[in-house]
């Protein structure tokens, strides 16, 4: 059975170690933001999310709370009373009650999962799948030639929109970090380090609420702290902000990424368009163009 | 002094005050003719806007339009400023509760450009600092501590996080990479209790794990222990449980205000000023006691008129029950030109309305008042309490009022309309209302033109 | 009793007269819009009174609606839109609970209760994404009658694909299109896809069966089918569509006398 996540910051060994298989919503072939007709101010990733859940028969759904749109967004699917989904409350803060409240989820995702079939875990095989689990590292950047190198960041890429890549490249940059939300930021979570006295369980919910790096941390002092030595080790000459109309979050950082690094940034915002827009792609070949 | 109660506009509030003032009206300090926020402040909107006649509420504006020199005078006179940011009504109990400290609300800025006209700039200046009309009205709230010509800088700036519309959380982030630094807290997401989990009634027919209580208790300790650095004086229980009294006393009084305007049968008050009087629940205008005294003083007037049988609207007005505060105080104005008044709101912080427990830990309490803030929780929890108050006022619709840019009006809305809908069967719609709605008028008028007919056509059946 | 109503819109202004004994209409007419909105509407008016052979003295009551009706300083009353476009609808297919209208300049969403009475109603009328200037601006730039564009859209295979929600921003889109060798029938049924769209999205999960239809854009073929794909369930033209608001005037008229 799969279930769908709607965060990286829902740790997937905790789904498998329920004996089910975790899916980022992203890379399902049926999630398309841009398909949809959005109302007023509804953010067209939530939208493809709620749709895609009212419409999934046979897996389990994990919304999140880390934006307003996904967190009432699991609201419109809870009154349809079309899919099996669970709000997740990831928290903003990394205060002491913060991740109690992270570890608290957990235990409640937990009883969630086994009502929709999977097994509670075993704390031996937890252990193991923790210790044991591959820990992809980061990519070593790729001889750039002539191109121009350019970071990523924003919401998750997801496969209809993975075209974006290919169009930077086309445009004679090369995409040398990628910290969009699906990107390196969640992939590239390394393996955990029990700490004296902690249980297999302890040890997941430590290390994943200090893996989180996101635009919607308070204060998000992580993400630029996670993107600055990799911007600069990099040699990333700007930055390609993606996200989709509705996104405050992010749009709101537009300004504050170009204080901070002093690299230009391009925000490529999604109305509703599935692949990329010729809009989009004009943008992108004028900003590679500025920075070659 | 006590003249029938009309509208008037700010050309008749000259002459008005003249007469009240000849006839040995007594004001408090900040008092005066209205007209002075126009030539000295530049509030160019109160030209367009008409308010009630009464003393009552000449002090409530005078109150609220100059708080910004009664922040300046506190600091002034060595007070600390806590400047409260999202969290609607629980921290500035807290802060009021140590001496010599004032909270206020940065985020009410947001009616700065439509009380100056936009004359202020600041929209334009919170687009220079990258957030744009996209987001909500707060964003003038940037500027305006970057300028500092409206309030001053506090000493201490409280945001809560996490079940927090993402608007408000970005703009705040914003500010705090502007070198303005912030202390964050934490608000979980309010659910419903599972099955067997422990579990806390909260004000308001609400119900939160005890879990979630204890989050939100243990955050307050940790923003109670800032606030007392601030005022160098600990934040005890005794201190803490004399604000709650405090904060109570205003409590009770805008309820009795609610009560008495909401549910007479002709509005004793206009809609305008009850907006005005329940923005004073959030943290007092900066002045708890006069706080207090100003809404003492609407509630009898209020009183009066109803004994009198007094209207301040049109007894056969629509009685509309309305869903948000607006960014252009005219639309409360527009609502009574289109033959409505109304009869319940929820302007987005009705747990600062409702009664303080006094009878546990006084943490806890306030544990249990800002779980229990209907932004928090699932729109329909929002939708039962606004069902239940549209029974007592006996609303005939309700309108839910968009404010532009802010994400939570996305969804909340269609659940707030189906659901009243579905269990009261009057007509509910959405409209937006932008800072300065001039241009929309026409529109708006449409809308709520168009939902008074559908109301009064339903009468004659 | 003889009422009439009179829609004064954006684009043109219609008018009716309705006898409350026979339940019918016994003039109908409509003229281009302008600057001098009461003189126009008053010119219509006459011509009215001497198609029905009726003198002025024998109207009971002249309903002015739209979005020039308080310009009609003649008319007795003023009613929006929404109410008579609802009241139009119900007389005419009084089983009808969604009705859709969709004008020059705007679009509605109106939810009927039994018996015709407003339940709901949701108004575009700050973008023209989803109103017949969208069309206007098509017809415009293909340089053809808007009445022709429909004969076009008949003939579409494989309706193109319009992302852009701005009109302005479409017309670039749609003028790439072109260029690109889209055949003309495909653009302009997309271009009716993408006004069914946005409509559909103003009615969010509003829609009640059965759906009626009016307003000057029911007039042209193919807009019914777009929106009957974007709502998923039937689509019902109301007949004489573009004077459902000057009838529910009348009628209004009628009520109040």
């Amino acid at each position: 059975m799969r279930v769908w996540l709607t965060s990286p910051w829902i740790p997937p060994d905790w789904v498998k170690a329920h004996g089910l298989e975790p899916c980022g919503i992203w890379s399902a072939p049926e999630f398309q933001p841009g398909a949809h007709a959005l109302a007023a101010g509804v953010c067209p990733f939530a939208e493809a999310v709620v749709r895609f859940a009212e419409n999934e028969r046979d897996g389990l759904f994990v919304f999140c709370t880390s934006c307003d749109q996904l967190r009432r967004g699991s609201e419109a699917v809870g009154l349809s009373g079309q899919a099996r989904s669970f709000l997740f409350n990831i928290p903003a803060t990394r205060t002491p009650a913060a991740r109690k409240l992270y570890a608290a989820e957990l235990k409640r995702l937990s009883s969630f999962l086994v009502a929709g079939g999977g097994v509670a875990p075993e704390p031996a095989r937890l252990l193991d799948s923790l210790m044991f689990r591959e820990a992809q590292s980061e990519p070593k950047p790729a001889p750039a030639g002539n191109r121009v190198l350019v970071a990523i960041v924003g919401v998750p890429l997801d496969r209809s929109h993975r075209g974006l890549v290919e169009a930077i490249e086309a445009a004679g940059a090369a995409v040398v970090l990628d910290g969009t939300e699906n990107g390196e930021r969640a992939q590239c979570v390394g393996r955990p380090a029990p700490a004296l006295g902690e249980d297999a369980f302890d040890t997941l919910s430590r290390h994943w609420f200090e893996s989180i790096v996101d635009v919607f941390q308070r204060p998000n002092r992580p993400l630029y702290e996670w993107l600055e030595p990799r911007l600069r080790e990099r040699r990333a000459r700007g930055i390609l902000l993606w996200c989709y109309t509705g996104c405050d979050l992010w749009r709101a950082e537009a300004q504050t990424l170009r204080e901070t690094f002093g690299l230009p940034v391009l925000l490529l915002e999604n109305s509703g368009s599935t692949g990329v827009s010729q809009r989009d792609l004009n943008r992108v070949q004028a900003f590679v163009e500025t920075l070659g | 002094m006590n003249a029938a109660p009309r509208q008037l506009t700010l050309e008749q509030w000259d002459e008005h005050y003249a007469q009240l003032r000849a006839a040995g009206l007594r004001e408090a300090a900040y008092g005066g003719p209205l007209r002075r926020h126009v030539d000295r402040e530049r509030d160019f909107r109160l030209q367009e806007l008409r308010f009630d006649n009464s003393p009552a509420a000449l002090r409530l504006w005078n109150f609220l339009l100059t708080e910004n020199e009664r922040l300046r005078e506190a600091r002034h006179r060595g007070a600390k400023l806590v400047g409260t940011m999202k969290d609607l009504g629980t921290v500035p109990v807290m802060a009021y509760s140590l001496p010599k400290v004032l909270a206020f609300y940065p985020d009410g800025a947001w009616w700065t450009p439509c009380l100056m006209e936009c004359s202020d700039k600041l929209q334009q200046q919170a687009d220079a600092m990258g957030i744009d009309a996209s987001f909500c009205p707060v964003r003038a709230m940037l500027p305006a501590f970057q300028n500092g010509e409206h309030f001053p800088r506090p000493d201490l700036l409280v945001c809560s996080t996490g079940a927090v519309c993402d608007d408000f959380s970005a703009i705040a982030q914003r500010l705090e990479h502007l070198g303005y630094p912030v202390f964050w807290w934490e608000m979980p997401r309010r659910r419903a209790p599972s099955p067997g989990e422990a579990a806390c009634v909260l004000p308001g027919n609400l119900a939160a794990p005890r879990f979630q209580v204890e989050c939100v208790r243990s955050e307050l300790e940790r923003v109670g222990r800032a606030l007392g650095e601030v005022a160098d004086v600990d934040l005890q229980d005794a201190r803490l449980a004399e604000g709650i009294r405090a904060a109570n006393k205003v409590r009770s009084l805008l309820q009795a205000l609610r009560e008495t305007v909401y549910t007479s049968s002709a509005a004793p008050l206009p809609a305008m000023e009850m907006l005005v009087a329940e923005m004073l629940a959030i943290h007092f205008c900066s002045d708890r006691e006069e706080a207090t005294a100003v809404l003492a003083e609407l509630l009898a007037t209020a009183r009066a008129r109803t004994e009198a049988n007094a209207a301040a609207v049109d007894p056969s007005a629509a009685r509309v029950y309305w869903v948000n505060p607006v960014a252009d105080l005219r639309a409360m104005n527009l609502l009574e030109d289109c033959g409505g008044r109304i009869c319940g709101s929820d302007f987005m912080f009705s747990h600062a309305l409702d009664l303080i427990p006094e009878d546990m830990p006084p943490l806890e309490a306030l544990a249990l008042i800002a779980l229990a803030d209907p932004m928090v929780g699932p729109a329909g929890d929002r939708a039962g309490r606004i069902v239940r108050e549209c029974r007592a006022g006996r609303a005939e619709a309700v309108v839910v009022s968009r404010i532009p840019g802010a994400s939570h009006c996305a969804r909340e809305g269609e659940i707030i309309r189906r659901t009243v809908h579905e269990q009261l069967g009057i007509p509910a719609i959405e409209l937006e209302v932008p800072s300065v709605c001039d241009a929309m008028l026409p529109t708006l008028a449409s809308r709520l033109q168009a939902l008074v007919e559908t109301v009064k056509s339903g009468r004659t059946r | 009793m003889i009422c009439a109503g009179i829609d004064a819109g954006s684009r043109a202004i219609k008018a009716v007269l309705f006898d409350s004994g026979r339940r019918e209409m016994v003039a109908s007419g409509l003229a281009d819009q302008g600057v001098e909105q009461e003189r126009l509407a008053s010119e219509l008016f006459e011509k009215l009174l001497q198609q029905a052979g009726v003198t002025r003295s024998e109207v009971s009551a002249i309903v002015a609606t739209g979005y020039g009706r308080n310009a009609i300083r003649f008319a007795d009353t003023t009613v929006t839109e929404i109410t008579c476009h609802a009241r139009g609808v119900h007389h005419v297919v009084p089983e009808a609970r969604t009705v859709i209208e969709i004008g020059g300049q705007d679009s509605k969403v109106i939810c009927l209760e039994d018996g015709g009475r407003v339940r709901d109603f949701a108004m575009n009328d700050r973008c023209a994404a989803g109103t017949g200037r969208f069309l206007e601006m098509v017809a415009t730039r293909l340089n053809m009658g808007w009445d022709k564009l429909s004969d076009l859209a008949r003939q579409s295979k494989k309706p193109a694909l319009i992302s852009n929600m701005c009109v302005v921003f479409a017309e670039t889109e749609i003028i790439g299109l072109l260029a690109e060798g889209k055949p003309l029938p495909d653009v302009v049924a997309g271009v009716q896809n993408a006004i069914a769209t946005r409509v559909a999205a103003l009615a969010g999960r509003s829609i009640a069966p059965p759906v009626s239809f009016t307003g000057g854009v029911a007039l042209q073929p193919g807009m019914a089918r777009a929106l009957q794909e974007a709502l998923s369930c039937p689509v019902h033209i109301v007949p004489k569509p573009q004077f459902t608001g000057a009838l529910g005037a009348a009628l209004s008229g009628c009520r109040t006398t």
